[in-house]
């Protein structure tokens, strides 16, 4: 009944799958690049291990402020001139493509090694990859021979080989990714760009071989699932327009219903179904799709391939109310499109944004973009954020987010700085003419004569034994007092030699005398140790007075200029806060307004589309009604 | 006759399409010409915020831990096979100084070679005890905590220590080891 429209409309996916194909190639490639961006490092200096403990993390901002500071400081030397190359490829994590460009091209008119040059060359690659210069980045990686660091050899190659894809050279790509040895984690990788290599080349066979391994792997991480499901996908559309339904649908049905690509997966089983002229297996996954956000261009495909389902299979009934239904659905969807553009161009999405990262100077860094729920008051955030382009803009906007936090925060506690600055010149001021009072009466000869005294008297007690004088100043008062007692007691006898009471009171101060003594004695030793070790450590702090008073004069007169240094500092870093804090307001309200504008127009691009679709529908709805008329009425069967 | 209204709405479909993306396009030429210079200005001001930071981490370093007493502690895990790192506790002198726990995200930067500064502060020249007591999970997934201490000597330069887990493959056990650097 409808052959030739059907034909046409076959056609007409095939080509919309093919496009999709080649964009699921491009971005498949570019995260494992990413993802390899750096390899684990020997550390030789703490502070570039602690730079890269922050960019392991993703913290971008952290990482290069630390490594700015790290280098100024001479704290990365044995390290040259990797932290320079680890700088560059962070400063590419931030977006900050132009000043990266210009670390590595300045790298490379250094005298530098060759796998320096290379890692350098592979970089350069890699940025104009990125923004599309596909031909220069070609000639960036042309330039790199000689030795390759084991962790970039692996990267290099695969993104030769995307480019070759990209640039159409199939034979290139398959020579680049075929001897490719790397991690086993991103053999994945280079085998999927492998398999699409030699399907583009017209390998068919070949091509769904390396894309059926990696529709088969045990993937542990999302992006390994998302991988399986794309190469599952792509050995399926490839059947699809190879005319292998039948066999396109066994990798279709292995990608997962609720991945990435599983509305394209259940429009290719819908169509490799009808292809195959079973009409009534296409219905399954065309009614599943038909339930999802008519946003996705599959969904608005997938509608329309039910309604001619229906009509293949002469169901004509619903076939009528499958094009009313999506006449329908096309109609409402346009309209919420057109609502959240309306929304969104009165300021909904940006403050969404904003009133989801209230919070601290760190909020607006560590917010990931994939873990930021939907946003309600745009129903359609999480299919825009799918759109690189505003992706993009909502990564600029998130930046430009913390960068007026960061400066916000720094604008009050400056303030502190000053306050702390002004507080130890106060307490300086006040302490100053007592250190120095200090420094002016040491008299280090006098200490050394003193504590030459000390050691000829221990050298005369150790030689005469002479363990009284250990005694400490306690017991040297007790023992005075018990000679000053047996004195008295004594002048009592002469008067009455026969008292007993004193006798006995003579015989126990004589007692306590002896047991003091003991005492004394058995110490001698430990204290007589104790006294020459205290005595070396007077020693010890006489041989570094002068060194020490010097030093302090020195810090004295330092301080002074520090003073004065870090009050010019501290004004001219406020004056630059302040002078920032305007200018990253006014390029936020800028990309406030292109993140609008970014996504107001896609938006109004899908309308537009949805409304083409809507018109199509009611014309096939007419033209339905129209056939109706000129048959006898017909017995519909339920499947 | 069906078939034919179908083909035309195919191709009205298509015109359609073709149009309304034409309009698209030349509406995003003349607003991207608003936008074109943002791309760059973000760049400048982001590059600009990043030195002052450096500048404002460098004067906040100097101020509040000068060179003469700062001593920094740092945690490094080398390999790390016999040994999941969940905290770390550092002593000094007998009083702590840092408690730390570290996610499963920190703990991965430190086996693929990061370095964490765990604590960071002011002490005078001279000698100083450091303890630190490390905990998680030992060979066969049993807990496991031990400690680690050293006598540091502290200079009239900065000090640094790295506190360093590593894996002694020949008992297949973790070893703690406290490392100076200057």
């Amino acid at each position: 009944m409808f052959v030739s429209s059907f034909t046409r409309v076959i056609v007409t996916i095939k080509a919309k799958l093919a496009l999709a194909f080649c964009i699921c190639i491009v971005l498949v490639f570019f995260g494992s690049a990413s993802a390899n961006l750096q390899q684990p490092n020997i550390v030789r200096d703490l502070h570039y291990g602690e730079v890269l403990f922050h960019f392991y993390q993703e913290d971008y901002f952290t990482s290069i402020v630390h490594l700015l500071a790290a280098r100024d400081l001479n704290r990365t030397t044995n390290h040259i001139p990797d932290d320079e190359l680890l700088l560059g490829g962070i400063d590419l994590s931030y977006g900050l493509h132009k000043e990266a460009s210009r670390i590595f091209q300045k790298l490379l008119q250094g005298n530098v090694r060759d796998t320096i040059k290379n890692r350098a060359y592979y970089y350069l690659a890699k940025i104009n990859y990125q923004r599309g210069y596909i031909d220069e980045a070609e000639a960036f990686l042309k330039n790199v021979s000689g030795p390759v660091q084991e962790g970039i050899y692996s990267d290099l190659k695969l993104l030769m080989g995307q480019i070759y894809l990209t640039q159409g050279k199939y034979d290139d790509a398959i020579s680049s990714l075929i001897k490719w040895k790397g991690p086993k984690e991103y053999k994945h990788y280079a085998n999927y760009n492998l398999g699409v290599a030699y399907t583009k080349r017209g390998n068919i066979d070949e091509g769904i071989e390396y894309l059926r391994d990696v529709g088969k792997i045990k993937a542990k991480t999302e992006s390994l699932r998302t991988l399986r499901d794309k190469s599952n996908l792509a050995s399926g559309l490839t059947l699809i327009q190879n005319d292998q339904p039948e066999e396109a649908i066994k990798y279709l049905e292995k990608v997962r219903l609720q991945g990435l690509y599983s509305n394209l997966a259940l429009l290719g089983i819908g169509w490799a179904n009808t292809e195959a002229e079973k009409h009534q297996f296409a219905l399954v996954p065309l009614m599943e799709l038909r339930n999802r956000s008519a946003y996705h261009p599959e969904v608005q495909e997938g509608i329309l391939a039910l309604a001619h389902a229906y009509s293949q299979m002469g169901l004509r009934g619903r076939a009528v109310k499958a094009y009313e239904q999506a006449a329908e659905i096309y109609l409402n969807e346009a309209k919420e499109l057109g609502k959240s553009a309306d929304a969104i161009e009165q300021g909904a999405l940006v403050n969404a944004l904003l009133e989801r990262t209230k919070g601290g100077p760190q909020m607006g860094w560590f917010w990931s973009l994939r873990d930021l729920p939907e946003i309600p008051e745009v129903k359609y955030f999480t299919e825009l954020l799918a759109e690189h382009e505003f992706h993009e803009a909502l990564k600029n906007f998130r930046d430009l987010l913390f960068l007026i936090k960061n400066l916000e925060y720094w604008n009050e506690n400056i303030e502190i700085y000053i306050t702390m600055l002004e507080t130890r010149k106060t307490r300086y001021q006040k302490y100053l003419p007592l250190v120095q009072k200090r420094l002016e009466d040491l008299d280090v000869e006098k200490l050394n004569t003193q504590r030459d005294s000390l050691s000829f008297l221990l050298g005369d007690i150790e030689e005469g034994e002479e363990y009284l004088k250990l005694a400490t100043a306690e017991e040297k008062q007790k023992l005075q007092k018990i000679d000053d007692i047996s004195k008295r007691l004594m002048q009592v006898q002469l008067a009455d030699p026969d008292d007993i009471k004193i006798k006995q009171m003579l015989e126990k101060l004589n007692l306590m005398k002896g047991v003091m003594h003991w005492k004394i004695h058995s110490d001698y030793i430990s204290r007589k140790w104790e006294n020459k070790k205290e005595l070396a450590e007077l020693n010890k702090h006489l041989r570094v007075t002068p060194g020490k008073s010097v030093s302090i004069k020195e810090a004295i007169d330092k301080s002074v200029k520090d003073f004065d240094s870090f009050e010019l500092r501290i004004n001219a870093l406020r004056k630059e806060i302040k002078r920032l804090i305007p200018i990253a307001k006014r390029v936020f309200a800028s990309q406030s307004r292109y993140l609008e504008y970014v996504a107001i127009k896609e938006l109004k691009r899908r309308e537009i589309i949805l409304v083409g679709y809507e018109n199509h529908a009611r014309v096939a709805l007419a033209a339905a009604y129209d056939h109706a008329a000129s048959q006898p009425p017909e017995l519909e069967v339920e499947k | 006759m069906f078939k034919k209204i179908l083909i035309t709405a195919f191709s009205l479909l298509i015109v359609c399409l073709s149009a309304a993306t034409a309009g698209v396009d030349e509406a995003k030429t003349n607003e991207d010409q608003e936008f074109q210079n943002l791309d760059q200005e973000i760049q400048v001001l982001k590059q600009e915020v990043l030195e002052l930071n450096r500048d404002l981490y460098i004067l906040e370093e100097e101020l509040l831990y000068p060179s003469s007493t700062q001593v920094a502690v740092y945690v490094s895990v080398d390999v790390g096979e016999f040994f999941d790192l969940d905290s770390v506790q550092v002593v000094l002198n007998e009083k702590i100084v840092a408690n730390y726990l570290y996610t499963e995200r920190e703990v991965d930067a430190l086996l693929r070679g990061g370095v964490h500064q765990i604590y960071i502060g002011n002490l005078p020249s001279g000698e100083h005890e450091l303890v630190a007591y490390f905990v998680g999970r030992g060979p066969k997934g049993r807990d496991f905590k031990r400690g680690a201490n050293r006598i540091i000597d502290k200079g009239l330069g900065a000090k640094y220590v790295e506190l360093k887990i590593t894996d002694r493959t020949a008992k297949h056990q973790p070893d703690f080891v406290v490392k100076e650097w200057e």
